[in-house]
């Protein structure tokens, strides 16, 4: 979508398909960690008169930053106010769509053609004699677990977990995937993010199921009688449990009926 | 190759059965311990 603002031409994504997963990530970094903030302060606040100024200067301010964001105008330029009808109308029409999680259901298409390649995702489902590796499980969980431990956030983590679980066909795991600066995670900042969002379906799929299958997966319950372990741990990891993970926001999307 | 890679390349969901499986070996073994123990006090 081409915009004229004063006198410069600005083109602005229409949906999610023209948004990298990079360009999400260096919003997030830029503009999406205080909004955050903000928003986790006014949520804090009582109902009051006061609470709803807020919110509404809440409002325009991620109104600003994100024009400012996918147009290139600093945000003091768009404070002065001369153009907010247009500023609001763009904002509305299409990139409110570009930086909110989808609210509607997601269908998991599983194959996708990125940079002139077929790229898929494996079945969320965890059957026998499934080729997924017990290290394509493992890794992203860790890196995720530590995304959350130091604050990196969840598009961190996404980029990470479309880097291990988005492959060519055939294509076997390898943990360099998963290394900083690593090509693989350079290449997934290029992915649409229509595209990561499915992968983020794929994963809270695939972890409600493999919880639902797995007792190793399942949090261990304390132990009703006195004596007991309420912790007994054999194997690769011990007790743990995904369920102890910050919940990411993408993680929220229903399955399509 | 040491375990815990030989572990990482193995399929996941053999892995997953298995650790379950040991889990609820070590928890039954415990019970049956304890059982011994309180028999024996």
């Amino acid at each position: 979508m081409r915009v004229r603002i004063n006198t410069r031409e600005i083109t602005l994504p229409d949906n999610k398909s023209e948004v990298t997963l990079g360009q999400r990530l260096d919003f997030q970094t830029e503009h999406g960690d205080l909004l955050d903030k903000m928003a986790d302060s006014i949520s804090k606040m009582e109902d009051a008169p006061d609470k709803e100024v807020e919110v509404l200067e809440f409002y325009f301010e991620k109104v600003f930053r994100v024009f400012s964001f996918f147009s290139g105008v600093p945000v003091d330029d768009l404070r002065d106010g001369r153009h907010i009808d247009k500023i609001l109308f763009f904002y509305n029409a299409s990139l409110a769509a570009c930086v909110e999680p989808r609210a509607d259901t997601l269908e998991l298409r599983g194959a996708y053609t990125f940079k002139g390649e077929r790229w898929e995702l494996p079945a969320p489902e965890l059957k026998q004699g499934d080729p997924m590796t017990f290290g394509e499980v493992i890794d992203p969980k860790q890196m995720t677990k530590d995304a959350f431990t130091l604050g990196l956030g969840e598009w961190y983590a996404l980029l990470r977990i479309c880097a291990v679980f988005l492959r060519r066909p055939g294509e076997p795991y390898e943990e360099a995937f998963l290394f900083e600066g690593s090509d693989r995670v350079k290449m997934m900042r290029d992915l649409p993010l229509a595209i990561a969002e499915e992968v983020a379906f794929f994963l809270s799929r695939s972890i409600t199921s493999c919880v639902s299958r797995s007792m190793y997966l399942n949090a261990v319950k304390p132990r009703e009688r006195a004596g007991i372990p309420s912790s007994i741990s054999i194997g690769m990891g011990g007790s743990t449990s995904l369920k102890r993970l910050p919940r990411p926001r993408f993680l929220t999307y229903r399955e399509a009926a | 190759m040491n375990s815990i890679d030989c572990a990482r390349k193995a399929r996941a969901f053999d892995v997953l059965i298995y650790a379950s499986e040991e889990k609820s070996l070590g928890e039954a073994q415990s019970l049956d311990f304890e059982e011994e123990l309180r028999k024996h006090r």
